[in-house]
């Protein structure tokens, strides 16, 4: 039994009318629970942990006497073989390239798309491998900021597992079974002996699958091969896009526009089904203009108002001041219902008429008054300061209405913006064709230019299978994905740090895409492969987006003569963004109300209700691995999802009432049905999740991703159908049986990272997916981990009650009856405090007002800081190493929609700090500038500073992570950040403040003698939080933002009562709820 | 009777003169031969060049910077590319066996491998461009590369070494037009005073 007794934490403060905090289901049922986590000796949940803590003692296993003798003898041995330390060399250029200094970093301007959106980079360059990611303060869509895919993409540049060289199929009928390495000279020459084939018949039985991409390059090739294969279909295709969308401003206007919203200048946003902050294209700008509007200075300043509607807890769902849960398919009732609340009050005259007369049409029943009352009420009051946002799984019509809303609140040229649209709509239909075409023996050369159609495509359409059957398939891809398995040719396809290549973003900004690096694996670009198919003298990436931008006609007239274009490429190459080329947004819209009322009218409906015989899924892409282009990628698999906290999975997520009906628990595996297909996956009952709908994401499931992804999370594909790529109704639900799940274990099991593979005698295997004593499957979760033993830490308020009380934060007084807060901080200090007040005083403001819980800081610190991911059984066992943890409460006694409160928790670097004065070797100092410093080679791994910080912020190497030596695969090294130490086994380590970077700007700031400036020093979280809520600086400095912030009256310490006089000040999050909506 | 004869009496002085004696030395002789000041200083690898500092630095008067050339703007000073030594050696000396590996490298395109001699700990960052901005002379703790035939190590790079001087700069301080100079002493410049320079002594001042 542990010996374990915690410190009593203060009990919940017993003021009336106080709201409840907490992280889980379980902690909300049973708060004691808390003492029975604390006193454990093991994590919840981890029975596997005794096991092998009791394996020690078994015969054959290394006990603590075999350890003492085998430490002394290599020590003996150790020092017996201790001359000198081994010779190292130097290796110099032999000419060495200019600009490029030894030790100093480079950046480099390029851009990334993911759905559309294309977002500007500053890539950072040492000795030329590209290691950290930053936005581009000249781009529009990024303005310094990121989001954390482009932030985890360094990774998948040196993912291990990418495909090396190309791959050829032997084959055995019409099925590859097997592919053998071959060259690169070889797999071209095949492409173009093939082609060769086409050109008779004009590429009658030629196809290309390309992800669409709004690259005035690839248009032209795509033109080009067009023209050379008259016959040819390209087909476009990616899993997560935004055609409906698309096709809603085509059925509103008449033509196919991109939607880009400024939020900033908006009071009111209504979401529907739209997780704009979060997944939707555009989140990085969204968030930015959004959080502007939440950041009051002073009780005196207005907010926004986020209202939102959606059948599953997203990001934006827990930053919305009132949220309403309902299905996805009845969000098209609401839309109406709301235009015809907006029509009667006058909005937009006659031209809502015919979309509010179809309203009748969908039943509302179900929706509350005051969400159609007080929310038209008070967009009809904001006209022109207000923005309805549709998401991208509802129907075109859906987003039509919302076209025309947004119209006849006068949104349109302010907060609501349409931008003439580059690439070409998808089409499911043009896949449906070709997957027919394919089965019917009429395709006979296929190219895919990236995407994993075999894995993401519809699963009614069974892809993969055709893909086999077509005689040559050139798959042009990163791993060896199911796709590449069924092809011919599996091509190695380059990164888009390695290849050359230009984007517009949303609103029509032009980036050329610059590459970092050589491709390392000589990986081919979309480019240059669609160049080769058009039969284009120059194939080479950097000449193919210089002619076109030569060719393109530019603001302010062409670039006449070689030399005025030499000046445009290298401008457009320095800052990032081609001058000239920006596009305006359409003005004077009018929507064809008429012609979406029709389209309303025409569609058909289910009138059955939702129910345990009738459930709706919803399909999103996955907040982590997106569409499962991250699928290889750890630092992605091991982010904790937001809502519900739960890493390298994906789970069936169940509201708690749904769950209760159906006799479901978290974890239970269950097999889901609709129509012929059906899926198995795992539940979880998450607050805040629409009743009678089932959350799915996509991406996960993979047998093929690599060594990070494969056997993680279940593939939902099959569900995913031609008829239901958003959502759908008729669902049915089973709990399996033990047989079934015990089917299903191999698909699932993974070894372990430490080697404790083969289940001993009496010992319980660790890596099985399921739980031995409920076969529930494992779930690993950080929700309940570095708790803070219900203190009050994440504080927050109405505008209304900051109003009446500015300091609200301080501490409860019962005159106001507080949820919660901190006493004030004047508890004495033990000796003579150091003093601060003269030199940098480093300090940090994390507005919880603005922070959207986006997951960004997480990524970006992982990436400047070189920290490890550890796997889902570490997980399990509450280790997980990231520096910057995002706590999720939820707020309130609803269990089924809950408040949520969002709170990123580094190290808030105490100027007393309760983790120094236990080392016994003085790892962890404190520095002049205040800084809690650690000295990772000091480090013994006593562990006594994490049990004593009050934050639980400080991570233990309890392995190895990064892998033992001569374990990590070679490519793999070369993402790391030089600047940093990479932590060996038994080193404690946490948030330094990128201690890097500030000794770093100091260096630079004393070598150029000038005095250090607000701005040098960014740290990695601030630097790419697209919400500006996290802001570094000097204290010291009156004139720093983040010493104007530590002024503001809702800025608070954690835990001030213990006196640690905290670097970190968070500021109260305030909400904004509308009272006429009543209890929401 | 007696077991043991009387002689046994002095065994437990023996015993404890040898048993404080023996482990002391035992310690002291690790210490120091162990230590860095055994290991690291005068510690002069043979190189793939025999390049000769005594003859280009202290014969022909070539400054450091002329080959280091990041040492005022880089952490590393950096060894000069092949291209550095050609810029010469292309006209001079061009037949000279000694250079014979320069010039393989220059026409095969591959690196001379020369060997670390002031190699510090991976954890431990320093910066060449912070201390000669502020006036450490490169003799302060490379010596008199001048008169070098074949570079050694001159000191002892080990923490406590850092350490002196960073408690305590201005003796290593001199003048900033000085710094590649190697026979600048204290004494040249008397009237000189050393700035304030305030060099960090705390762990992430160099362990990042």
């Amino acid at each position: 039994m542990s010996r374990r007794q915690p410190h009593p934490a203060p009990a919940p403060s017993p003021i009336d009318g106080a709201k409840t905090f907490w992280k889980s289901l379980e902690a909300k049922a049973d708060p004691g629970a808390r003492d029975a986590r604390a006193t454990a000796e093991f994590p919840k949940g981890f029975d596997e942990a005794r096991a092998l803590a009791q394996a020690a003692d078994e015969p054959g296993s290394v006990g603590r006497r075999g350890f003492m003798l085998f430490a002394g003898l290599s020590t003996a041995v150790f020092a017996e073989g201790c001359a000198r330390r081994p010779v190292e060399k130097i290796l110099p250029y032999t000419k060495a390239p200019e600009y490029a200094l030894p030790g100093v970093s480079e950046h480099y301007a390029t851009v990334r798309v993911q759905r559309g959106e294309a977002i500007g980079l500053i890539a950072e360059s040492h000795e030329g491998r590209p290691t950290k990611i930053e936005g581009n303060p000249d781009h529009p869509a990024s303005r310094g900021k990121t989001d954390h895919f482009a932030q985890a993409s360094i990774f998948d540049v040196y993912d291990p597992d990418r495909i090396r060289a190309p791959m050829h199929a032997r084959r055995e009928g019409t099925r590859n079974v097997g592919h053998a390495v071959a060259g690169f000279a070889e797999a071209e020459q095949a492409l173009q002996e093939a082609l060769k084939l086409q050109m008779a018949d004009g590429g009658q039985k030629l196809r290309v699958l390309y992800q669409p991409a709004a690259s005035p390059t690839f248009t032209r090739l795509r033109d080009a091969v067009k023209a050379r294969f008259p016959k040819a279909q390209l087909v476009a295709y990616t899993p997560v896009n935004d055609s409906t969308a698309r096709e809603g401003t085509k059925l509103a206007f008449g033509e196919s526009l991109n939607v880009v919203h400024d939020l900033s200048q908006a009071e009111t946003i209504l979401a529907l089904d739209s997780d704009f902050l979060g997944l939707e294209s555009g989140a990085v700008r969204n968030a930015r203009g959004f959080s502007a509007g939440r950041r009051p200075k002073s009780p005196n300043e207005g907010m926004n108002r986020l209202y939102v509607v959606e059948p599953a807890l997203t990001i934006t769902g827990s930053n919305a001041d009132h949220r309403l849960r309902l299905a996805a398919r009845d969000v098209e009732g609401y839309l109406l219902a709301l235009a015809k609340e907006l029509k009667a009050l006058g909005a937009g005259g006659d031209a809502l008429a015919p979309i509010a007369a179809e309203s009748d049409k969908v039943d509302a029943k179900s929706i509350p008054a005051s969400w159609l009352k007080a929310v038209a009420k008070e967009l009809f009051a904001n006209k022109g300061k207000s923005a309805v946002l549709v998401g991208a799984r509802q129907p075109a019509r859906v987003h039509a209405a919302a076209c025309a809303v947004n119209v006849a609140l006068g949104n349109v040229g302010r907060t609501v913006n349409f931008y003439p649209a580059h690439d070409e709509v998808e089409s499911l239909e043009e896949l449906k064709t070709l997957a027919a075409d394919m089965e019917g023996n009429r395709v006979n050369l296929l190219v895919i230019l990236g995407g994993n159609p075999a894995y993401d495509a519809p699963g009614d359409l069974k892809f993969g299978e055709k893909i086999h059957a077509v005689l040559n398939t050139f798959a042009y891809t990163s791993h060896m994905s199911e796709t590449a398995l069924a092809s011919t040719w599996a091509v190695p396809r380059a990164h888009e740090l390695e290849t050359w290549g230009d984007a517009r973003a949303l609103d029509g900004t032009l980036a050329v895409q610059q590459p970092l690096i050589q491709p390392i694996h000589s990986g081919r670009s979309d480019l240059e492969i669609l160049a080769l198919i058009a039969g284009e003298a120059s194939r080479k990436g950097h000449d193919l987006v210089r002619d076109t931008l030569r060719a393109m006609p530019l603001e302010g007239g062409k670039p006449c003569g070689a030399p005025a274009f030499e000046q445009l490429w290298t401008r457009a190459l320095h800052k990032g963004v081609v001058a000239g080329a920006e596009q305006r947004p359409k003005g004077n819209l009018t929507p064809k109300s008429a012609e979406i009322a029709q389209a309303i009218a025409k569609a058909t409906r289910s009138t059955k209700p939702l129910g345990q015989d009738n459930l709706e899924l919803t399909f999103a892409p996955d907040a982590r691995i997106y569409d499962g282009r991250f699928a290889n990628n750890p630092w992605l698999l091991e982010l904790p999802e937001l809502a519900s906290k739960i890493t390298w999975d994906n789970v069936a997520s169940l509201s708690p009432a749904t769950a209760k009906a159906l006799g479901l628990e978290s974890g239970d595996m269950i097999r889901i049905t609709r129509g012929a297909e059906s899926a198995a996956i795992a539940t979880w009952v998450q607050p805040g999740q629409g009743d009678n709908t089932i959350a799915l994401t996509l991406g996960w499931g993979r047998q093929e991703a690599g060594r990070y992804g494969d056997k993680h999370g279940f593939n939902i594909g099959p569900l995913r159908t031609t008829d239901a790529m958003g959502f759908a109704e008729g669902a049915t639900i089973a709990k399996m049986t033990a047989d079934e799940r015990e089917k299903l274990a191999d698909k699932l099991r993974r070894p372990g990272i430490s080697g404790n593979d083969s289940p001993g005698p009496g010992r319980v295997e660790p890596n099985h997916p399921y739980d031995v004593a409920t076969g529930k499957f494992k779930i690993a979760q950080t929700q309940d981990h570095h708790d803070m033993e219900g203190r009050p830490v994440a504080i927050d308020a109405t505008l209304e009650e900051y109003r009446k009380l500015p300091n609200f934060v301080e501490f409860p007084s019962d005159a106001r009856k507080r949820r919660s807060g901190s006493p004030d901080p004047k508890v004495l200090p033990l000796w003579k405090q150091a003093d601060y007040s003269k030199g940098h005083k480093w300090g940090m403001s994390i507005d919880l007002s603005a922070c959207t819980g986006c997951n960004a800081c997480v990524i970006a610190c992982q990436a400047e800081n070189n920290i490890p991911v550890v796997g889902k059984e570490q997980i399990m066992r509450g280790r997980e190493m990231a520096w910057i943890r995002i706590d999720r409460y939820f707020v309130g006694d609803d269990i089924d929609n809950p408040e949520v409160t969002i709170q990123p928790v580094a190290c808030v670097q105490c100027e007393e700090a309760p983790c120094e004065n236990v080392c016994p070797v003085s790892a962890t100092t404190h520095s002049p500038e205040g800084l809690n410093d650690m000295a990772y080679n000091r480090c013994i791994g006593t562990r006594y500073c994490a049990n004593n910080c009050p934050y639980k912020v400080r991570r233990f190497n309890f392995l190895n992570y990064h892998g033992d030596l001569g374990e990590i695969p070679e490519v793999e090294k070369l993402k790391f950040n030089p600047n940093v130490t990479v932590r060996m086994r038994g080193v404690m380590e946490k948030c330094n403040y990128c201690v890097q970077r500030i000794e770093e700007a100091k260096i630079a700031s004393r070598a150029q003698g000038r005095e250090l400036r607000e701005g040098d020093i960014v740290t990695a979280c601030a630097q790419v939080c697209p919400a500006q809520a996290i802001v570094f600086g000097d204290l010291n400095d009156p004139k720093s933002r983040v010493a104007q912030l530590d002024e503001q009256q809702r800025g608070y310490h954690l835990l001030a009562e213990l006196g640690t006089h905290p670097r970190t000040k968070y500021l109260g999050k305030i909400r904004n709820p509308n009272p006429e909506m009543g209890k929401a | 009777m007696q077991i043991f004869p009387r002689s046994l009496n002095k065994l437990p002085m023996i015993l404890g003169a040898v048993g404080s004696v023996v482990p002391a030395a035992l310690v002291l002789l690790v210490w120091y031969y162990v230590g860095p000041k055994h290991f690291q200083v005068g510690y002069a690898p043979e190189q793939p060049v025999p390049y000769s500092h005594r003859l280009h630095v202290g014969q022909l008067g070539m400054d450091c910077r002329y080959c280091h050339t990041n040492v005022e703007s880089a952490a590393k000073a950096m060894i000069p590319p092949t291209q550095t030594c050609m810029g010469c050696h292309a006209m001079i000396k061009t037949d000279s066996a000694r250079l014979k590996p320069v010039r393989e490298s220059w026409e095969k395109n591959t690196a001379v491998e020369w060997v670390q001699i002031h190699k510090l700990p991976d954890h431990a960052f320093f910066n060449h461009s912070v201390h000669v901005s502020v006036g450490v002379g490169c003799a302060t703790c490379h010596g008199r590369i001048d008169r070098m035939e074949v570079v050694r190590s001159d000191a002892p790079i080990n923490m406590g070494w850092c350490l002196d001087c960073h408690r305590n700069p201005t003796p290593n301080l001199r003048p900033k037009d000085q710094v590649t100079n190697m026979e600048w002493t204290p004494a040249a410049a008397a009237n000189w005073t050393a700035p304030q320079v305030n060099p960090p002594t705390h762990c992430s001042g160099c362990h990042r």
